[in-house]
């Protein structure tokens, strides 16, 4: 595999690997290429998924092997297109005179863990107070939605939050309504919308679905197999891939982490869980953070309204 | 009135806060009233629509894509807006080193990868590097074509060696054309596949028994060339050798073809002995070699290239091929020279192809014995001719000059050409030569002398540069244009002996 005279390959030790990267890797050796490489995630094409070989910090992915440490990926000299090999215990990039051995990596789950259920006023009271946690975060993408649903109002030239809340309005009278598939058509104008790698519309869904999940909505399978299905082609293939993830309820680790503080987790954890979130990202965390709250405290009442109010004059008026 | 313009930039990822400080930057750029940048999802798409920046957006950008659009009050300022965001891209691309950019594998070992599949590597490397680059070739398993240079001997005995012990084919040094289950290699011809599998130590050679096979109506299986050294001494035929086992056993090739300069006496032998093993009948061209002693190995000899193509073809189809002309040479020569001064006994063979030139030199030795040497034959694509400039066969720069200078030679009567076309070759290589044929001629019409001016063209007609074309160019040129190098090379020595004895009977 590799040239002769040519350094020996690097080798990276894989700690954790998704159950659902695992079963693929299980199918035998296939050819990928990488996708997109950035500092601390690099994403592989495999066939018509996506799978990320990231640092520690980044966690447990559905699609991903997860490795000790911090290295810099992106001054491991792999590039965009290049060649990978992909086999059962290990990815190669020989190109770039890369091995990931994922031969020793723990099988990591990302099916929602199993949370208490909580009544439905606990809930609201949880999510006012992750709210009022998450109200400084950032201004761009859905972050001034955040302090919107505090209390605050809508901070002028908040033109996606305007655009996106009263969308989100009906996807939650639909989902009060038991009409998942109606929900889903809702939902899609929010599939690839906004800036960056992962669109907001995108993370907001993720957290939406991935809200619904972990309060066993009755809806969130039937909404989220349909969002993911539908989200094909028309977002980016890093956030199609997370979609696809959410659409089979599989979250990563970090959302999971996010989910389970805003349901259970003591203030002091609440706090770093919802800073750490609201860091992901340029707006990321926020947009993640706006579905998940909206999902988890989706029986308040006067949300729809609520998110109607936001709406740009425009639409507001339609 | 305002103008929308958009730029797309494939697979482009950037995170929000650097569109907004890039979007920021282009507003703040006279003459931009807006501008937008998001990934070309259809819903980001649907807002640029709304927000009148979509018009005119190229429809196949994509999620992946990010799109810029301007709103500005003219196109000049449009348009820097759009290369203002182009440059700032391309800075935060630099930045981070690892995205953004297509992968263009460099080395052998990341072309490998990048096709694992792949069996033969064609290199073209600098003399000094290409030995090192052909052994990783051939450690992976891959058969070489070597279009590289100045290696050495020694480098090319060792390359060869390795290549036999693996089982594999090292096509060069210096190797320009190849023909391998019908992918042309270096300069090669768009040849009819069929039976006749040829193994050259000879570029131009192989290409013109190509063509002329394809002439005669029969096809191609395979195309090896070895390099012109590799039936030298030291290299002992290695390639020769392995190629002529390997169209033996090859059960698309009925006919075999060998063609190179004389080898070296005890190369020719092991060649033979193998030619003679073959159970094919194997077809011989060495140019000016011993016809006798290939036909006592039972092969058949061919002085000229088009006679091996002829014989092939022959071989091949079980049938006699269709004539490429009359050969009404004697004729053609007598009313050409005509117009030639008495003095005007030279001919001036300028060629691109090394092969072509020597087999020139054959024919009118055969032709004229030891005043041959009278004539001057140049392989203009010859090292000394080609430091640091390209090939004639790409470049006719060269060759034009010293076709204005042979005009305004008064010894010389006939301009001998050769025309080579295929992949790799300039794209109208008669063409280019026309303005100087014209300046030779007008020269030495000025000066109260004549200028013939032989060609043929070495090409088919699925040659990308259009054969017909070629010829017809040349002939409004006013050039005797024949079918093959060997034909012109004997018209140009029956011209010349024709001056030559006008001027013997004048004294």
């Amino acid at each position: 595999m590799w040239a002769d005279g040519a350094r020996p390959p690097r080798r990276l030790r894989a700690t954790r690997i998704g159950i659902p990267l695992y079963d693929a890797l299980a199918d035998g050796v296939s050819r990928a290429r990488v996708e997109s490489v950035h500092r601390s995630a690099i994403n592989l094409r495999i066939g018509a998924s996506l799978a990320t070989v990231a640092c520690e910090s980044v966690g447990g992915l559905p699609m991903g092997l997860q490795l000790a440490g911090e290295p810099a990926l992106d001054r491991l000299g792999v590039k965009r297109g290049m060649p990978v090999l992909v086999g059962e215990s290990e990815i190669a990039i020989p190109a770039a005179g890369l091995i990931v051995a994922a031969n020793r990596g723990v099988l990591w789950s990302p099916i929602m863990p199993d949370l208490p259920s909580l009544p439905a006023e606990l809930r609201s009271l949880r999510v006012a107070v992750a709210l009022r946690m998450a109200s400084d975060g950032p201004s761009i993408g859905l972050g001034p939605l955040l302090s919107a649903l505090a209390g605050r109002p809508l901070a002028p030239g908040s033109a996606l939050a305007a655009r996106v809340a009263p969308v989100l309005a009906d996807l939650v009278e639909s989902l009060g309504a038991g009409d998942a598939a109606l929900a889903a058509h809702e939902a899609h104008p929010l599939v690839g919308l906004g800036p960056g790698a992962t669109p907001s519309g995108d993370d907001l869904l993720v957290g939406l679905l991935a809200g619904l999940a972990a309060t066993r909505h009755p809806e969130a399978a039937a909404l989220a197999s349909r969002i993911g299905r539908r989200a094909a082609g028309r977002t980016t293939a890093l956030s199609e891939q997370f979609l696809a993830d959410a659409g089979s309820l599989r979250f990563s680790e970090r959302v999971q982490r996010t989910t389970t503080a805003v349901l259970v987790g003591g203030a002091h954890e609440l706090r770093t869980v919802i800073g750490a979130t609201l860091a992901w990202g340029a707006s990321s965390g926020a947009d993640l953070l706006a579905g998940l709250l909206v999902a988890i405290g989706i029986d308040r009442p006067g949300l729809a309204a609520t998110l109607r109010s936001l709406a740009a004059p425009a639409e507001a008026a339609a | 009135m305002n103008v929308v313009q958009q730029r797309v930039f494939r697979n482009a990822y950037r995170d929000s806060v650097e569109l907004m400080r890039i979007a920021a930057e282009i507003e703040r750029l006279p003459g931009i009233s807006r501008a937008g940048l998001v990934m070309a999802t259809p819903a980001n798409l649907a807002i640029l629509r709304e927000a009148g920046l979509a018009d005119g957006l190229d429809p196949t950008a994509g999620p992946n894509d990010m799109v810029v659009a301007v709103l500005a009050a003219e196109e000049g300022a449009a348009g820097a807006g759009l290369d203002r965001a182009a440059s700032l891209m391309r800075a935060a691309e630099a930045e981070a080193p690892g995205d953004g950019r297509r992968f263009e594998p460099t080395t052998l070992s990341e072309s490998a990868a990048d096709l694992p599949a792949a069996n033969l590597a064609l290199i073209s490397t600098p003399g000094p590097y290409a030995t090192a680059e052909a052994l990783k070739a051939l450690k992976r398993g891959m058969h070489v074509f070597l279009f590289s240079d100045n290696v050495p001997i020694e480098d090319e005995v060792e390359l060869k060696e390795m290549g036999r012990r693996k089982g594999l084919l090292v096509m060069g040094p210096d190797c320009g054309t190849a023909i391998v289950d019908g992918v042309p290699l270096g300069f090669a011809n768009a040849v009819r596949r069929g039976t006749i599998g040829l193994v050259g130590a000879s570029g131009t050679g192989l290409q013109q028994v190509t063509c002329l096979i394809d002439a005669f109506g029969a096809g191609v299986s395979q195309a090896i060339g070895v390099g012109g050294r590799d039936l030298h001494e030291e290299v002992g035929g290695a390639m020769m050798l392995a190629g002529l086992e390997r169209l033996s056993a090859d059960g698309g090739t009925t006919v075999v073809v060998l063609i190179s300069k004389p080898p070296a006496p005890s190369v020719a032998t092991k060649v033979l002995q193998a030619a003679a093993a073959s159970a094919k009948p194997v077809v011989v061209n060495f140019l000016g070699g011993d016809a006798d002693a290939i036909r006592a190995a039972g092969a058949h000899p061919a002085t000229t290239f088009e006679e091996a193509a002829l014989v092939a073809a022959r071989l091949a189809l079980g049938a006699e091929p269709p004539s490429l002309g009359d050969g009404n040479e004697e004729a053609i020569a007598v009313t050409a020279s005509a117009g030639l001064a008495a003095g005007q006994t030279r001919i001036a063979g300028l060629y691109s192809g090394g092969s072509l030139a020597s087999e020139a030199g054959v024919v009118l030795k055969g032709m004229l014995g030891s005043a041959a040497a009278e004539h001057q034959i140049l392989d203009l694509g010859d090292d000394e001719y080609t430091v640091g400039r390209p090939h004639p066969m790409i470049d006719p720069r060269l060759r034009s000059e010293k076709i204005e200078e042979a005009g305004r030679d008064p010894g010389v009567g006939v301009l001998l050409l050769d025309i080579v076309l295929g992949y790799a070759s300039h794209p109208d290589p008669a063409g280019a030569l026309v303005p100087a044929i014209e300046a030779a001629t007008i020269s030495a019409e000025t000066n109260g002398r004549g200028l013939v001016v032989v060609a043929s063209v070495c090409g088919t007609r699925a040659d990308p540069q259009g054969f017909d074309r070629q010829r017809a160019v040349l002939i409004d040129a006013g050039a005797l244009v024949v079918p093959s190098n060997a034909r012109a090379a004997r018209l140009a020595g029956l011209i010349a002996r024709q001056v030559a004895a006008r001027g013997a009977t004048a004294r």
